[in-house]
């Protein structure tokens, strides 16, 4: 019945051919100037998974501007210059970078706000001091403490640092000033980096290097900007003078980098398969002709891609980078095709012999894509689309098209056949040859058994070595630590300042307080301010003035020291009484810098405030609870993202992997009609999942995403050549199958498998999976499966498939 | 020693030395016009400081300072040895020693017992402020003229006011270092520090002895523990 409706529709083109392929120019060239209307959205999100932690860690690091920080560390390398020289030479690289890159760069912070604070009036600690800060205050005020601060106090004051002793200890002689600076302190490692504030900059500890942390113009995904970025930042630091060393951490030094490899890569692989594919079409087939057959998948992609924007109203960037390599399947039909016309030499009656099996092949194949609609990526449901509309497109040019345009009459197939000679139908299937098949398959079993898993997705990274080699010496030089951050998003700022009071004071209580960084014990919400102001004037109010009074009269006696000694202190605690209402500190000159740094207001409306920790396991567990305890806020961790991540997109292709494994084989079933020949036209697809899962195993190397997603691309091409291979041994047909299908894996591996010799992980990992897997599935579809065929079989002569 | 107090050591020193950082930038940045005598002068008494091995000298030192009761008086002895050791003991009232060995600083008190060691470099701000100190101490007055206007008062014997250059900063805490030299004009006779809040200190070299000790132990921490 198929063949009948078949040859019906062909000599109905037939007939009319002329006006089918203006139709196809006109359709390709309206393609073609539609591809200058179509959007292509560059949106990260498009191709993570839909998990609700990853998407909004994703939008906050894209808000809050993290991603685009660059660092930059210039550090000393002559031992007769000193700091001030490493000073002039970092003020004068932070002049020297443009406004057209940077938005803000900042090499330290000034010591405006400890000046403040050590100088200023008991208000900020009135404000500030909590219960517990509270409790170590009335500790102090003891005869014992106070003695001993005093005589402490007295031999400092004797001592070099005299001066200053002698104006701190009368302003605060129980170093209540200390509790906030140490307070203030720990705000410091909120940028994860060793730093030491010297001469208002970020010094490392020896005092050879200085951070410069700049705000980047460009977004890290925008691969132009990152490049003129990165060509900015190099040229000024390769000005700066020979005493000096730099190193660099960036985003955007990764996304140049990758591209930077990745158009390496593809300048050799396309010469190497440019180079392979004119050798197939003017040297093995021998015909120019063959070259519409190459066409014919860039047709396919183009129409299709005006199809699917029409359908889905977007299109990936990543979606027509990965479908254009996907649709490369598709140029086995056109080969099946222009082979067959030249065997048989009636195209007409080869495309009317290969045109079951071609519409089988792609439909399994049609399958496989179909399985991409499981993923819980957007952009994976965009490339089932763009995909399975490609394939189908492809098949149909290849079959109603191309061989309106073969000449009829057997020709020589280049080196394969003889001048005026019938092309050989070949057939290298013997016991033998089924025989060293099963035995490397059954050896790279054994192997594929001990197949791991790489949950790391970052490991699919190409960037240069130089660019890591520099963030490393980045990293050792600052002790770079990464940090989590808890995210406390409110429509109003004293509302999120309230939740980040009540997330301060439970992580203290989770993890400590040295590792909590916040501006809760520091700058706390006014609410919180005005319970404090109360508190503390109930404190001194309440009989603690007078007690302190009594002990530092009696114990300064002792000390020598003078009765007027602490009126300073006196005078300042008696300022800091009767106040009713607090100020507002987001507006506070001297501490807007540090402030700015956890509090910032949010593009749509809104106020974000930050609280850093150690990214550590023992630490972001107990504080993811706390977010999930406060519905306005959230955990932002890189150690859980990159495991949700890994897990995420692992799980989505392993889903998709099973999903395609099981429709290929329902399908093939459904086609073949019976579980024997089901068996035999699999057996490619199996072969290949073993070989690669073996060899990569038996290299040392574990299975990441970028294999798994080409195995699926893999998948579909296997189950071609087996289905073609069986259909022939079924019908005996001398179409040219078993060239068909050494040619459609040559063209894939020129197109696919040159990739091996890429240097980017990603495109080696795909270059590695399809040469091994289009290899092992071409080698066991021509070698096994006809001898498979009879031996499950018996050579019970040609029956039809199933329709 | 105290938690607290240890802290606020910690706290002066980066209070002297966020003012020292701002005058010496703002110094640098300016860079007025300084007389010739003057420069002269200093050059004359860094080159003849420079030739010394090493200094020995016994100090006494007022220190009045509106949270005490009375003028303290303190005694001690400072040693310097090129290329880089100087030691700062106080005998009296209370006895405590500083003693520097290139990037390595010691120190000891006798009421606590215990002797505390740093790096200079792990300290950049302790580091800062005995950086000053040494300046004064082994001659490199030429560099001080980076932090402060210098006032020549009288010439023989030579006496200078070294005054710092902004408000801010080392300004805020002191109002002006004044030296005499010896008549010789080899070394330091007198240092008057007047700070911003009224407290004076004036510190007299006695018994200077223009070569290093003898006794090397004086740069020890162990001979301090007898």
């Amino acid at each position: 019945m198929f063949d009948r409706w078949f040859s019906r529709l062909y000599d109905r083109i037939s007939k009319n051919r002329k006006i089918a392929l203006y139709l196809l120019i006109f359709l390709v060239g309206a393609s073609g100037a539609g591809m200058m209307f179509v959007k292509f959205n560059s949106n990260i999100k498009l191709m993570i998974p839909h998990h609700p932690t990853i998407v909004r860690n994703i939008e906050f690091f894209r808000s809050s501007n993290m991603a685009n920080k660059v660092l930059i560390s210039i550090g000393l390398n002559d031992p007769t210059m000193d700091k001030d020289d490493l000073i002039k030479v970092v003020d004068s690289l932070v002049s020297s970078m443009s406004p057209e890159f940077f938005t803000k760069i900042t090499s330290g912070v000034s010591d405006e706000v400890i000046d403040e604070m050590m100088e200023g009036q008991m208000q900020d600690l009135a404000e500030s001091f909590s219960p517990q800060d509270m409790a170590t205050v009335d500790s102090r005020i003891s005869n014992e403490y106070v003695s001993l601060a005093l005589a402490e106090s007295y031999r400092r004051m004797l001592g070099p640092g005299g001066i200053i002793h002698s104006s701190m200890t009368r302003g605060d002689p129980l170093g209540l000033k200390l509790i906030m600076l140490k307070k203030l302190q720990t705000l410091s490692t909120s940028i994860g980096h060793d730093v030491k504030v010297d001469k208002g900059k970020f010094f490392s500890h020896d005092l050879q290097n200085i951070m410069i942390i700049a705000d980047a113009a460009v977004a890290v995904t925008d691969i132009r900007g990152s490049e003129k970025l990165y060509n900015h930042l190099n040229q000024i630091l390769d000005g700066l003078p020979d005493y000096v060393t730099s190193s660099v951490i960036a985003g955007h030094f990764h996304t140049f980098s990758n591209e930077n490899v990745i158009k390496r890569d593809i300048r050799l692989t396309v010469a190497i398969a440019s180079i392979g594919f004119l050798v197939l079409i003017f040297v093995i087939i021998g015909d120019h002709r063959a070259l519409l057959i190459y066409i014919i998948p860039l047709a396919a992609v183009v129409i299709a891609t005006n199809i699917s924007y029409f359908i889905l109203g977007e299109l990936s960037y990543s979606v027509i980078g990965l479908a254009a390599v996907i649709a490369g399947i598709s140029i086995d039909y056109g080969i099946h095709v222009f082979i067959a016309a030249k065997m048989t030499g009636d195209p007409a009656k080869g495309v009317k012999l290969v045109a079951k099996p071609l519409v089988i092949g792609a439909l399994t194949t049609v399958g496989v894509f179909f399985a991409f609609f499981f993923s819980q990526i957007d952009g994976y449901h965009q490339l089932a689309v763009l995909s399975i509309i490609s394939v189908l497109l492809a098949l149909l040019i290849s079959m109603l098209i191309l061989p309106q345009f073969i000449t009829p009459g057997q020709g020589k197939l280049g080196l394969i056949g003889r001048q005026g000679e019938e092309p050989v139908d070949y057939n290298f299937s013997n016991g033998a040859t089924t025989f060293l098949w099963l035995g490397c398959t059954l050896i790279l079993l054994y192997f594929a058994l001990g197949v791991k898993l790489e949950n790391n997705i970052l490991r699919v990274d190409g960037t240069e070595k130089k660019i890591i080699d520099s963030e490393d010496r980045f990293k050792d030089l600052w002790g770079t630590r990464k940090r989590a951050i808890l995210v406390v998003q409110e429509d109003d700022l004293q509302t999120a300042l309230e939740v980040n009071d009540k997330i301060y004071a439970e992580a203290v209580e989770a993890i400590g307080a040295p590792n909590v960084s916040s501006l809760a014990p520091l700058w706390p919400s006014m609410k919180r301010r005005l319970e404090n102001l109360a508190r503390w004037n109930e404190f001194w109010r309440g009989g603690k003035e007078e007690k302190l009074r009594e002990i530092l009269a009696r114990e300064g006696e002792k000390h020598k020291f003078s009765k007027s000694a602490f009126d300073p202190f006196f005078q300042s605690l008696t300022a800091s009484y009767d106040r009713l209402e607090v100020a507002a500190k987001e507006n506070d000159e001297s501490i807007k810098e540090i402030y700015g740094r956890f509090v910032s207001k949010m593009e749509g409306g809104g106020y974000q405030v930050l609280t850093f920790a150690p990214d550590l396991e023992i630490h972001v567990g107990p504080l993811d609870e706390i977010s999930q305890r406060h519905p306005s806020s959230f955990l932002v961790s890189g150690a859980i993202m990159e495991k949700l991540f890994s897990g995420a997109f692992l799980a989505d292709v392993s889903v998709l992997t099973k999903v395609a494994v099981f429709l290929v084989v329902a399908l093939t079933f459904l086609f073949m009609g019976n579980m024997k020949e089901t068996l035999v036209a699999l057996a490619p697809v199996a072969t290949s999942a073993i070989w690669i899962l073996g060899t990569l195993t038996m290299f040392g190397h574990s299975m990441n995403v970028a294999n798994m997603v080409a195995y699926i691309v893999v998948m579909g091409l296997c189950v071609d050549y087996g289905i073609f291979m069986t259909y022939k041994s079924r019908s005996g047909q001398k179409t040219g199958t078993v060239l068909a299908v050494t040619f459609s894996a040559i063209s894939t591996l020129l197109g696919a498998g040159v990739l091996v010799f890429a240097s980017h992980p990603a495109l080696f990992s795909t270059g590695s999976t399809m040469l091994i897997g289009v290899g092992a599935g071409h080698l066991s579809s021509i070698f096994a499966v006809p001898y498979l065929y009879d031996l499950l079989m018996g050579k019970t002569g040609h029956r039809e498939m199933a329709p | 020693m105290t938690g607290h107090t240890a802290a606020s050591a910690v706290a002066a020193i980066v209070l002297v030395l966020g003012a020292l950082a701002l005058s010496a930038s703002h110094a640098i940045a300016q860079a007025p016009a300084v007389s010739s005598e003057i420069t002269d002068t200093l050059k004359r008494m860094e080159q003849s400081v420079s030739k010394l091995e090493g200094i020995s000298a016994e100090f006494i030192q007022h220190k009045k300072l509106a949270a005490f009761q009375d003028v303290v008086e303190l005694k001690g002895r400072i040693y310097m040895k090129r290329p880089d050791k100087l030691a700062w003991h106080v005998d009296e009232p209370i006895r405590y020693s500083i003693l520097i060995t290139g990037q390595i600083v010691r120190q000891w008190d006798e009421e606590t017992g215990q002797t505390r060691e740093m790096a200079v470099s792990s300290n950049p701000m302790l580091g800062a402020a005995l950086n000053q100190m040494t300046a004064w101490f082994t001659g490199k007055y030429l560099s001080l003229l980076e932090d402060y206007e210098v006032k020549l008062l009288k010439r023989s014997p030579i006496r200078l006011q070294f005054i710092p250059k902004k408000s801010q900063g080392m300004g805020k805490a002191i109002k002006s270092v004044t030296i005499e030299l010896q008549e010789d004009e080899k070394y330091l006779r007198e240092i008057v520090i007047d700070e911003a809040g009224g407290d004076n200190s004036t510190l007299i070299f006695t018994r200077t002895s223009l070569k290093p000790p003898e006794d090397l132990r004086v740069f020890e921490v162990d001979a301090l523990v007898r």
